[in-house]
């Protein structure tokens, strides 16, 4: 998986989002197995544009059913099926939240927390705050939760002087 | 303000992640190129300290 040729999609189209999930918390913290890149975009039909311009360059593939799995393509009506999809991509596998479990409807407070930052190529991203991915881990159900990372980013935050 | 949308069913993360696991089945190499350029992705981008290869320190065996 080319995380970096990923956000530099999704930076050429200027979408609007947030990393989230364990490429975050990778770059941010500690070492997790993870083989997705999960992205909280702004939920409007002209970022929803932007993403899907980005998506057609990684040639990104979704389907609502496994017959029917095909390229991304510029109708971008597919976007407003759900809030969660997980797709393919020639740089590896990515993860579309229009909505995030223990965030809904903070979007625009959560992007304002997202530090601006670099991976270790120097492609910027906007990386969701550790206090909010405490919350959105504390959202899941306890068998969802992982809780090694729940346990650490309680130690941080703590160490901040900070609460969640 | 995010839009009007479908309430999602349960399990559609689940449901999309097994969609998507039986299509990259269908190109396991693609699958296998993607897994090892994520472990060098992350060896690259994780603190120092957290790399697995490293240089090693003195007090280190």
């Amino acid at each position: 998986m080319n995380v970096d040729a990923i956000l530099s999609a999704l930076n050429t189209h200027d979408v609007d989002y947030v990393l989230i999930g364990g490429v975050n918390f990778l770059l941010n913290h500690a070492p997790v197995l993870t083989f997705d890149v999960d992205i909280w975009i702004q939920d409007e039909k002209q970022n929803r544009e932007q993403l899907t311009a980005a998506l057609m360059d990684l040639k990104a593939e979704w389907g609502p059913d496994d017959l029917h799995w095909k390229p991304v393509g510029p109708d971008v009506a597919w976007l407003m099926r759900q809030n969660v999809f997980c797709l393919t991509s020639n740089e590896g596998a990515i993860d579309i939240f229009r909505e995030v479990k223990g965030l809904e409807g903070c979007y625009a407070e959560c992007k304002a927390r997202a530090g601006a930052k670099r991976t270790g190529s120097g492609i910027q991203y906007s990386s969701l705050s550790d206090e909010d991915m405490l919350r959105c881990q504390e959202a899941l159900d306890l068998a969802q939760q992982h809780h090694d990372r729940v346990k650490y980013l309680r130690e941080v935050i703590a160490r901040k002087g900070q609460t969640p | 303000m995010s839009e009007p949308q479908l309430p999602d069913r349960p399990f559609t993360k689940e449901e999309e992640e097994r969609k998507r696991a039986i299509a990259m089945q269908r190109d396991p190499a693609k699958r296998w190129r993607l897994i090892q350029e994520m472990i060098t992705w992350a060896e690259a981008n994780m603190k120092p300290e957290h790399r697995r290869n490293r240089p090693r320190q003195p007090h280190q065996k």
